[in-house]
């Protein structure tokens, strides 16, 4: 993958050990995909419950924590483990809520908005044609490059924080203008459907388990 | 006898009023904040009819600017302070004083066909606004 | 103009009274401006406040009420007089909180969302792509038609939730699409985008910014080009923020960022025009710009403003940073506008109670806007703001005198009560 002289500043650990961490990664999952180059990140959402991430991302985002990092674009974060306003109202297993308000202190201190919506295209993280997203959340990536033209892939757990901080991601799937055409046509979509049908549709790339 | 002259537009509020003209060149905005509803004075900084009154004349300006509340502060001055005015001429309508004056049923027109409606009417002329027949009487103050 | 079936039985009564008074209106509206039919319409957003609508309004919305008007699109609705948070931190006038309040009855039995924000494109009423819009509010409908593509004018108070009743809307200005193209040209220079922006001073730059474009475009569309080629959801917001307190029109056609300006070529439609009036903007204009929204030099301040339009989440974090641990001077009044959406997210998050220990008050549902400044602030107030819409609508007789600056000018401020510009010197 060709590095811009700025990428290599920050994969040498001139911008602390959290960006140059992150950059060791991205530079791995580019060289993954093939990327030719990497991009500017636009905006960040990222996973938050601990249900799904357990001890061990736990341990990850309070890593990066230690190392100094801080997102570096407009970031958002998905449901967790938690309602705040009716804890008595859920039966949340022994060590939930302290695990999960560890990860929200976290975030905290990344710099993130905590949101905890899977619906930041339709509020406080709003995407626009033709910006790249490193974006968890199947329904919002769907949207934001369905609907709005924004260009990001369903982006895992943990790429997503790392090219946040990064401030970078590699150039590949729905970032590269390239890979933004059909491959196959269904016929049923009704014009008059909602943006809110839309995304349940997402890029109609579904496959089936076969 | 004072001069009258007739020009010609194209309607946008339907109505015939008339009343003493009050002429600018510059865009406006019968926003509260800039036109009290209560007295129709204007209070806007460095405008040029800044401190007239708008109550009853025929009002003739550029354009719309400013805030889309402009409407319903147009409806408030015409239905509960009796200070709008009594037919507006614009150079070309901006739907925010169209959807106001429409509403709030005082005569108004745009694209007079004669020329610049302030090189043809002046302050203190005495004009008549006829909106069903796309019709503006002047007559010239002695 | 040529009406559907479904058109003429909405005018005829077909669907009660409100829908026929809607239809009503919107005829003469389409024919007033040779509209030759009407369209869809996706998404409302209506006006609120009683010190612009007054008691007409109140009447209007009630009527509209009594006549069984529903608003079952999408919707939202402008900031309003009163802050249900803090409601003993303002002296409203007698009769405002009655009026104000029967507005938000209405609003509530017609169906639209309370909302009372001026920024819902970005956290409540997300239009899309050519999505047809009745919208109030020129920052909003700037942003929408600009940035998402959605069409709409900067419809008037009357018209937008009529439109939002019939559930369509003549289709005229910016909600056709033939209209959407360039009429002028405007190029920055490239060392001014060099030094714009940046932190504590991105919303002020991009405001002058828009205001010295839409100055110059006035009542055309302007083509942008020489823009960065990525702008945050704030900075184009403070840039489309001159679509009301500067231009009469409400789409900038920013090359390379707005999607139906791609390219220069299509911006125009196509084609260039040879002769098209065009301007360069340097940091000349900048400068001159934010000299022209200074009224006084009068170092003391007693009010700071800054959040109009109104701040996103992103932005209190933003603020709550540069205030950091400093206090707001005796004395001196710090108010910070947004909606009750973001207030609720900045609570959760502890910015509300870090930004009320320094002495600041973050808003809800309002902004000097909505409030008589002659009376509440008074007119031998100095007001510093970052605000140029704030600075442009709210001067003249009878009306507090303003400072323009950044945002780390206007937070100086608060903190020492002096305000000492930094900006282009």
């Amino acid at each position: 993958m060709r590095l811009s002289d700025s990428d290599k500043r920050k994969l040498d650990g001139e911008e602390g050990p959290a960006v140059r961490h992150a950059m060791e990664h991205l530079v791995k999952m580019g060289g993954a995909f093939e990327a030719e180059e990497m991009v500017d990140l636009h905006s960040c959402h990222l996973l938050s419950d601990y249900r799904t991430m357990g001890e061990g991302g736990l341990e990850f985002y309070e890593q990066l924590v230690e190392w100094g990092g801080i997102m570096r674009v407009p970031t958002t974060c998905d449901p967790m483990s938690m309602d705040m306003k009716n804890m008595d109202k859920f039966d949340w297993p022994e060590g939930y809520p302290e695990k999960q308000t560890r990860i929200s202190d976290a975030f905290r201190d990344l710099g993130v908005a905590l949101t905890f919506s899977c619906t930041p295209h339709l509020g406080h993280n709003v995407p626009k044609f033709g910006e790249n997203l490193a974006w968890v959340e199947g329904n919002a990536t769907g949207y934001a490059n369905s609907v709005l033209g924004a260009r990001g892939n369903r982006e895992d757990s943990i790429t997503a924080p790392l090219a946040g901080i990064a401030g970078r991601t590699p150039k590949f799937g729905l970032l590269d203008p390239e890979n933004r055409v059909g491959e196959c046509l269904s016929r049923s979509i009704r014009t008059s459907w909602s943006g809110w049908a839309a995304t349940a549709v997402g890029l109609a790339i579904f496959r089936h388990w076969e | 006898m004072s001069e009258t002259i007739t020009l010609h537009g194209h309607p946008v509020s339907r109505g015939v009023g008339e009343g003493e003209a009050l002429v600018c060149d510059k865009p406006l905005s019968f926003i509260a904040v800039g036109i009290s509803n209560e007295e129709g004075i204007v209070r806007i900084d460095k405008h040029p009819l800044n401190g007239q009154s708008i109550a009853g004349k025929v009002l003739i300006y550029d354009t719309d600017i400013f805030s889309t509340g402009g409407a319903l502060s147009m409806y408030t001055k015409k239905t509960i302070y009796k200070t709008a005015p009594a037919a507006v001429i614009w150079r070309k309508a901006h739907n925010i004083g169209a959807g106001g004056t429409i509403y709030a049923g005082v005569p108004s027109m745009d694209q007079i066909e004669e020329g610049l409606p302030w090189d043809l009417i002046s302050t203190g002329d005495w004009v008549k606004v006829d909106s069903e027949q796309g019709i503006v009487e002047v007559t010239k103050k002695s | 103009m040529n009406l559907t079936d479904a058109d003429k039985r909405k005018l005829d009564g077909g669907e009660g009274p409100a829908v026929q008074h809607a239809m009503e209106h919107l005829l003469k509206m389409g024919e007033a401006f040779d509209a030759e039919e009407m369209v869809d319409l996706h998404t409302v957003h209506v006006f609120s406040d009683y010190r612009t609508v007054g008691d007409g309004g109140v009447n209007f919305y009630e009527n509209l009420v009594d006549l069984g008007g529903h608003i079952s699109l999408p919707s939202s609705c402008e900031p309003m007089s009163m802050d249900r948070n803090h409601n003993d931190q303002f002296d409203w006038p007698e009769g405002y909180e009655e009026g104000q309040q029967k507005i938000v009855d209405a609003l509530a039995t017609l169906g639209v969302q309370p909302t009372f924000s001026c920024t819902h494109y970005l956290n409540a009423n997300v239009p899309k792509f050519q999505s047809n819009m009745a919208w109030v509010e020129g920052n909003a409908t700037g942003f929408a038609n600009t940035v998402i593509g959605a069409r709409g004018n900067r419809e008037d108070a009357v018209t937008s939730p009529l439109a939002g009743i019939a559930r369509r809307i003549p289709k005229y200005g910016m909600l056709d699409p033939k209209n959407r193209t360039g009429d002028c040209l405007v190029e920055i220079d490239p060392n001014l985008i060099e030094r714009i922006g940046g932190d504590g001073r991105r919303t002020a730059d991009y405001e002058a910014l828009g205001a010295v474009i839409g100055d110059f475009a006035y009542d055309r569309i302007p083509v942008v080009t020489g823009l960065p080629d990525y702008m945050q959801n704030e900075e184009l917001k403070a840039l489309v923020t001159a679509c009301s307190p500067a231009m009469t029109t409400t789409l900038m056609l920013l090359v390379g960022i707005s999607p139906e300006a791609r390219t220069l070529e299509e911006a125009f439609g196509g084609k260039v025009p040879k002769d098209v009036d065009t301007i360069q903007v340097t940091e000349d204009d900048l400068r001159e710009m934010y000299g022209q929204l200074e009224q006084t030099t009068k170092e003391d301040v007693d009010i700071v403003i800054s959040g109009c339009p109104f701040k996103t989440l992103q932005e209190v974090q933003e603020l709550t940073e540069q205030l950091g641990e400093q206090k707001v001077a005796d004395g001196v009044k710090f108010y910070i506008f947004t909606d009750r959406i973001t207030f609720n997210m900045a609570k959760d998050m502890g910015l509300v109670e870090r930004i009320e220990a320094a002495g600041a008050l973050l808003t809800t549902d309002t902004c000097s806007w909505c409030m008589p400044v002659e009376t509440m602030f008074g007119p031998d107030k100095v007001i510093a703001s970052d605000s140029m819409k704030m600075r442009r609508l709210l001067a003249g007789d009878g009306k507090p005198t303003w400072r323009y600056g950044t945002l780390t000018d206007v937070v100086d401020a608060a903190v020492t009560g002096k305000f000492k510009p930094s900006r282009w010197n």
